[in-house]
């Protein structure tokens, strides 16, 4: 193999390598992991210690990505790589903002990445959220992930027939896909015991799933779509009216090819219309509700529906009501919003799940917010002190730099570019030498009587639950339960 | 005794040499994230993830080959990209949500390489501050 130019990993090594450098991640998903793996393979002599608030390392690869997508969860494999590097070094059960401070991060550290997500739910403030049999989609997504927090949540499925999903992103379609899954395709998944025998048997007809604005603007991708549509258990359905209003001039302007400016926005577009001409057609509300009231002879209808915002949750003999209100498109093309219409309707469902996003939050008081977005105040990934000047020594990665938006090929663009920018700090020498402060941390949360998994323990609990997987024919039995994982100390 | 094994680790190397120089070969280079070249020689066959990880190039392969997501999209020269076959629906589909996508956008691990690639140069999307995310809208210039 021969090499052309410049190779970064030289020069860094080159200008600094008899002194070390060390870093703090806080967050072990997709985000922390990626940057932590890039860090090593591009700068020599350097400790990287992983902060996690769980117990178990890689976030949403574990508790977020759907269980019936195993070969994707792999790349969990791939970035835990770093275990083997002696100078990585790993905290679960760690909270930052609680049980270390990001002031004191900063003083033990040469730079601190903030890498940890979006851990709390848009909200949706409408009457009615409380009541039972509405459940949040990290409720759900957590449960049948078997994550320590939820998987105690009171869910059955007995006699639910009906159910609406508020907001139309990937999580919506995964959610959806699950709640079809007949028992053998349960039992290919590492879902829980518990949750299969809920899940299996259930009596649902149909899913409607509620966008706020139209078709081209619906947020799930082909990709998923295409994917369920091949299982034969689901029946896709449209609604005339809603396509009439969402299929204006402007939003088939977001379908054209309109050159590169656009990158592949439109593109997305025009191929997801496409695909989701052939579904089938509900003509009138008439037939929408015969088929909302009838049985589905063993197929799930899955309706997508356009341009409703829901208003209120009521219960009513046993039945939940959704309030929507209708809305039309109005704005310029891609900046188009949901006004609302002088018409409202009511859905009757047994169950109502918010899948309108996730949300990131401020675990510190000393982190400088931007509370108009929701995500750690920074530039291309530099953390910034005030609006004009930089944090040096702190950066973000993933959605706690962008937002909770995206897959996970996003989230490592976006790691990368934060690491692109934080190596020209380097270079610039703006990075302070720090031996590494493993024992300092350790004799910190020691005092604190903070109980922490490190990568060893981890070893085992993974081990562990592959081993009971493969007894059952399954790619892993989780643990559910934090006493049953710190029992791996 | 510890000869042994090196001495069959020799005659595996000559073996696999041998047989390498029989079947044919292609010379080709990855442009990487820093604009720096690496150049590869490679029997046909094989598919661009593969031959990058076996040279060190930096292309993630998240989903293992799956088709299940994108982080192996690599651009392909048009010339090379018009003479191959086109992607399955489901590589377009993973497409569509790779950032900085050109329109000779492949994805590495769907794109076997055969004597086409002589001399052909890969190039690595790059992270740049604008990148695309899912839901982000541009504005009409």
């Amino acid at each position: 193999m021969i090499k052309f130019g410049s190779n970064y990993a030289s020069k860094i090594q080159h200008l600094y390598s008899n002194k070390p450098f060390s870093f703090a991640i806080i967050g072990s998903g997709p985000a922390g992991l990626y940057t932590a793996k890039h860090l090593f393979n591009d700068i020599e002599n350097i400790n990287i210690h992983v902060f996690e608030q769980d117990l178990c390392p890689t976030g949403l690869i574990r508790y977020g990505m759907a269980p019936d997508h195993q070969r994707i969860k792999r790349v969990a494999e791939e970035l835990l790589t770093i275990k083997q590097n002696e100078h990585c070094h790993y905290f679960g059960g760690v909270s930052i903002g609680k049980d270390i401070t990001i002031n004191e991060l900063d003083q033990l550290y040469s730079a601190v990445f903030y890498a940890y997500g979006a851990q709390i739910d848009k909200p949706l403030n409408i009457q009615g959220e409380q009541l039972q049999n509405v459940y949040s989609a990290r409720q759900i997504v957590n449960w049948y992930n078997s994550h320590p927090d939820y998987c105690d949540l009171d869910i059955d499925f007995k006699n639910k027939n009906n159910i609406a999903i508020i907001g139309n992103g990937n999580v919506a379609l995964d959610i959806a896909r699950i709640f079809g899954l007949d028992q053998d395709e349960l039992q290919k998944t590492d879902i829980n015991e518990i949750s299969i025998d809920k899940l299996k048997n259930n009596q649902i007809n149909n899913i409607v799933i509620i966008g706020r604005r139209g078709l081209v603007q619906s947020q799930f991708s082909l990709k998923e779509l295409r994917e369920m549509t091949k299982l034969s258990q689901f029946r896709f359905l449209l609604y005339k009216p809603d396509l009439l209003w969402s299929l204006n001039e402007e939003s088939q302007t977001e379908c054209k090819d309109l050159g590169v400016n656009y990158g592949n926005v439109t593109r997305g577009n025009r191929r997801k219309l496409e695909f989701m001409k052939s579904f089938e057609i509900i003509e009138d509300e008439a037939t929408m509700n015969s088929i909302l009231k009838q049985g589905s002879n063993g197929r799930i209808n899955v309706i997508l529906r356009f341009l409703l915002t829901p208003l209120k949750i009521e219960l009513k003999e046993n039945k939940l009501n959704l309030k929507l209100q209708h809305n039309q498109l109005a704005g310029k093309p891609f900046n188009q919003v949901a006004m609302p219409l002088d018409q409202q309707s009511i859905l009757e469902c047994d169950m109502i799940i918010k899948s309108v996003g996730y949300q990131s939050h401020n675990i510190d008081n000393d982190i400088p917010w931007n509370s108009e977005q929701n995500i750690v105040d920074n530039s291309d990934g530099c953390i910034k002190k005030d609006p004009t000047k930089l944090k040096t020594g702190s950066y973000a990665c993933g959605w706690i730099k962008t937002g909770p938006k995206g897959v996970i090929d996003s989230t490592f663009a976006s790691s990368q570019e934060t690491i692109v920018n934080f190596k020209n700090h380097m270079d610039a020498d703006l990075i302070r030498n720090v031996h590494d402060p493993y024992e300092q941390v350790v004799n910190l949360l020691r005092q604190r009587s903070i109980n922490y998994i490190d990568f060893k323990v981890w070893d085992r609990i993974n081990e562990f639950e592959i081993e009971q997987g493969q007894k059952a024919k399954k790619p892993r039995i989780k643990l559910m339960r934090n006493r049953d994982l710190l029992q791996f100390l | 005794m510890q000869q042994l094994p090196q001495l069959l680790i020799l005659m595996i190397r000559l073996f696999s040499k041998y047989s390498a120089s029989s079947s044919k070969m292609v010379t080709f280079y990855f442009k990487n994230k820093d604009n720096s070249l690496t150049k590869v020689t490679t029997p046909i066959g094989q598919n661009l993830l593969q031959i990058a990880h076996k040279n060190e190039v930096d292309l993630e392969g998240a989903c293992e080959q799956s088709l299940a997501c994108s982080t192996c999209h690599v651009i392909l020269p048009k010339q090379l990209y018009d003479k191959l076959p086109q992607p399955v629906p489901e590589e377009e589909d993973l497409l569509d949500l790779a950032y900085g996508l050109t329109e000779t956008s492949r994805l590495g691990c769907q794109v076997k390489v055969d004597e086409k690639f002589e001399n052909v140069i890969i190039q690595l999307p790059k992270a740049t501050r604008n990148f695309y995310v899912d839901g982000h809208k541009p504005k009409p210039h």
